[in-house]
């Protein structure tokens, strides 16, 4: 008996120093909560709630203007899987993100590396050229990308012609066989600082004892290329790879100005698909649909989840992968 | 005294005179001195004719803003009032007649946004939501008028206009209509523009087509004359200019472009019961998607897209940038409504615009009318919760004269002309425009409209949605070459319409609409003239 009640005297004085603990432990931390605290509020708002609230919506029939809102159970979702359109773009999104990703990436890698070296007097600029269209407005590039691309008198055309690689202008944004492809390209343009800016912090990392211990060994440019820069750099790359990728599925405004999603769906991707169907589309016949265009949306955000958890798990085995050689 | 005969023009001018007395005195309070005798003929000779029921009324020209007591009570105390369009044309009137208003009645703020449809579908219902909607506001797309009220977004008038029955019978026949704006026998906004605007009329620049050896306005168009006319032109451009040019990324073109060039012919369809445009011939009930018209008007585009005579890149370019491009001389035709005038006026001074009548199969000027339902255009809605409901009732009345129309038309007329024909003058100094805005008339008559015969019909608008793809949507696809087969497409669009029409009427039955497919037929719709009440009475079961 006595033995039993030592026992619960001893799990009670643990329980009090596990919360005096935990209390002294947030109290110690005090200055990082409150630190934190102004971010968490606004994620919570602006991030988490609206998050939360389009699960809800997910499962209403709802205009998103009026009061009459109809709990509809998974029907938004069983309606979703029976729509071309849905997939359609659905593919679309990720045809533009494994387009766009590997050749944005080797190219910002390949400038990184050439503004990375030291004896290029210029690379401040041209890292700010390029990082230029990064900070511009994403609408206001598309404007301007709609003149620059133009058939009509549009400078690129200009250029091909002259060139004598066309004949005829190139309708880039209109003819159907041609539109995706531009816009991946001016995506591709657009936002090619962002990934040039981590490979330079990646490719700065790296100690210039090493590269200056293999040119001793008589190691050449590709040499360092293969063996110290890339090996150094893999962890980075999987970040870098998951935000371009990420980047790379939010192109609402850029495609918005410069197509609609047009011609004819052609270059009509999930944002630009959720938005139509949330809004009622530019005919302004019928309702607008939120509580379906949330379960696109819902839909949407778990595919990407689920690729930004692989990613995740391709960091972690690459990471005990470099322990276990270390180890070796 | 002068003894010379009263012109034609004096007689109008002396018309709006008489009109303008009568409507003045309608918004008028009680106290103020109502003319009782006719103005003499030098007064309606004046240039600024308008005769004064006040003394602040004879500051004001004819086109001016003129702000002066209605019947309405405003509030004593310092308040603050909002209103949200979409702004354009409307702004730049919105913001001179706040200035005048603001001005008169210091003690009121006005406030005034002008936002693009998108933001309007934000704002609206959010505003609504907490309470602090604009006090005077347009509906989003997609959401109907019945549909607003329903929620309780919007409020009637008639407690606030006194002589609102006076005020309203200055308005031309079938202006206010169950349905459109009167909702329960509640009158629930002023129609203070017209809705008979043509969205395709042949606007065309004047050296080209003269260069091309063309003639629209002395002989209108035939569909062959529009095509090889537009090829011409494009030949002559050498690459420079081309023969024709329109939004081909802006859906709605689309449906108008090919919706007007068919009904001109004579292949019938209708405006909705909330006034979005709608495709069923309602002389049979059914959609007008296969009909031959509509298929030869596609053709005919086609056609024109494989000469070559479309402005390269339309299919990428925006109404805006098409009107733009116009302006620059970048091509020379285009079929769009007379708001481009304004534009160019102000953006291209030197182009040398002209406007034609649509091209029809026939040509010759020969065509079969267009069609707008009754009860105008209406833009503007009093909020439910506003705190000066009495402001956006004393806009109204100001709006709602002819004095009140002028001087919208002086400023927006050209585009978005009011509702009183006879205050049309003001809309332009060039008689070329103000030709171009009677022909715009001229090819109009009042439809049928769906509401008025059966009110429970806008329970069906608020079930139906857009099938995806949309015809717009199929059309843009069939110029773009990603759909071929114009009569197989047309059959896939009519065949989901049907079906959607079908669903929407089920569905408002469903939840206890009176409604049936019948509504949509009226057998008696004689497409030359307008339909009237008498016609609705003949009908009724």
């Amino acid at each position: 008996m006595e033995a039993k009640l030592r026992i619960a005297r001893r799990a009670s004085a643990t329980t009090e120093q596990k919360k005096s603990s935990w209390v002294r432990q947030l109290w110690d931390r005090r200055w990082c909560y409150l630190f934190a605290a102004p971010s968490l509020i606004l994620a919570t708002m602006f991030t988490f709630y609206p998050i939360v609230s389009s699960w809800y919506f997910s499962l209403l029939q709802w205009s998103g203007f009026t009061a009459d809102k109809t709990f509809v159970g998974l029907a938004n979702y069983a309606e979703l899987i029976q729509d071309k359109y849905f997939w359609d773009a659905f593919l679309r999104s990720f045809q533009f993100m494994i387009v766009a990703v590997p050749i944005q990436l080797i190219l910002a890698l390949l400038i990184a590396i050439v503004l990375n070296d030291q004896a290029l007097k210029l690379s401040p600029l041209f890292r700010t050229m390029i990082f230029l269209p990064v900070v511009t407005t994403a609408a206001i590039v598309g404007m301007l990308m709609t003149l620059i691309l133009s058939p009509f008198n549009g400078p690129i055309n200009g250029v091909l012609r002259d060139l004598h690689l066309i004949t005829q202008p190139i309708d880039f944004l209109g003819d159907p066989q041609t539109t995706l492809w531009t816009v991946i390209a001016v995506f591709i343009w657009k936002w090619l600082g962002q990934p040039m800016i981590y490979w330079l912090a990646a490719l700065q990392t790296i100690p210039r004892e090493l590269y200056e211990a293999a040119k001793v060994d008589g190691a050449g440019w590709w040499r360092q290329l293969w063996n110290i820069t890339l090996p150094l750099i893999v962890p980075f790359a999987i970040v870098i790879i998951l935000v371009t990728a990420v980047g790379a599925l939010h192109v609402f405004p850029l495609i918005q100005t410069l197509t609609g999603g047009g011609p004819f769906f052609a270059t009509e991707v999930m944002e630009v698909y959720i938005y139509r169907v949330a809004f009622g589309g530019e005919t302004g016949m019928g309702t607008p649909r939120l509580g379906y265009a949330s379960a696109a949306g819902v839909f949407f955000g778990v595919a990407v989840m689920i690729l930004a958890l692989f990613q995740a798990w391709g960091a972690r085995s690459l990471r005990d992968f470099r322990s276990d050689l270390q180890s070796v | 005294m002068s003894d010379q005969p009263i012109s034609r023009r004096e007689f109008l001018r002396l018309s709006a005179t008489l009109a303008a007395g009568s409507v003045l005195a309608a918004c008028a309070p009680a106290a103020t001195p109502v003319p009782t005798a006719a103005p003499t003929k030098a007064a309606a000779m004046s240039a600024t004719a308008v005769p004064a029921t006040t003394a602040a009324a004879m500051a004001c020209s004819k086109g001016d803003i003129c702000i002066k007591p209605t019947s309405v009570k405003l509030p004593k105390g310092a308040v603050t009032f909002r209103l949200l369009d979409s702004g354009d044309v409307k702004g730049v009137y919105w913001k001179k007649f706040f200035e005048l208003y603001q001005k008169s009645y210091p003690n009121i703020t006005c406030q005034y946004d002008g936002l693009g449809w998108n933001e309007i579908a934000k704002i609206v219902p959010l505003g609504v939501q907490n309470g602090n909607a604009h006090d005077c506001f347009s509906i989003p797309l997609g959401i109907s008028p019945a549909q607003a009220i329903q929620e309780g977004w919007i409020r009637p008038l008639d407690d606030l206009i006194p002589d609102l029955d006076k005020v309203k019978a200055a308005f031309p026949p079938m202006s206010f209509v169950e349905g459109i704006n009167m909702f329960g026998g509640k009158t629930y906004t002023f129609p203070l523009g017209t809705n008979q605007r043509s969205n395709t009329m042949l606007l065309f620049n004047q050296e080209q087509m003269q260069k091309a050896g063309y003639d629209p306005i002395g002989k209108p168009f035939t569909w062959d004359d529009f095509r090889a006319a537009a090829k011409k032109i494009t030949e002559q451009g050498a690459g420079k200019y081309f023969g024709i040019i329109d939004g081909g990324a802006q859906l709605p073109r689309w449906g108008f472009l090919i919706g007007d060039l068919m009904r001109l012919n004579g292949g019938v369809s209708y405006v909705n019961a909330t006034g979005a445009e709608g495709f069923l011939d309602l002389r049979k009930g059914e959609y007008i998607f296969t009909n031959d018209n509509y298929i030869g008007a596609i053709e005919l585009l086609l056609a024109m897209k494989a000469d070559g005579s479309f402005f390269p890149g339309f299919m990428s370019l925006n109404a805006l940038q098409a009107r733009a491009n116009m302006g620059q001389g970048n091509a020379g035709m285009m079929l769009q409504g007379l708001w481009c005038i304004d534009t160019w006026r102000a953006e291209n001074p030197n182009f040398k615009y002209a406007v034609a009548l649509t091209p029809t199969q026939k040509g010759g000027g020969t065509y079969s009318p267009l069609h707008a339902s009754a009860g105008g255009n209406v833009e503007w809605w009093l909020y439910a919760k506003s705190k000066v409901p009495e402001i956006v009732a004393d806009i109204f009345c100001l709006r709602g004269t002819l004095e009140g129309q002028y001087a919208w038309n002086k400023i927006a007329g050209l585009g978005n002309p009011g509702i009183f024909p006879q205050a049309i003058e003001t809309a332009s100094d060039i008689p070329s425009d103000l030709k171009s805005l009677e022909m715009q008339f001229k090819m109009f008559r009042v439809g049928p409209t769906l509401a008025v015969r059966n009110p429970d019909i806008v329970k069906v608008d608020l079930e139906r949605k857009a099938p995806t793809p949309s015809v717009e949507q199929v059309i843009q696809g069939l110029m773009s070459g990603q759909i071929t087969g114009v009569k197989q497409a047309m059959q896939g669009v009519k065949d989901a319409y049907d079906k959607e029409l079908d669903r929407a009427l089920k569905a408002a039955k469903d939840k206890g609409a009176n409604v049936s497919r019948d509504d949509y037929v009226f057998p008696n719709w004689d497409l030359t003239k307008d339909y009237t009440e008498a016609d609705y009475k003949a009908i009724k079961k």
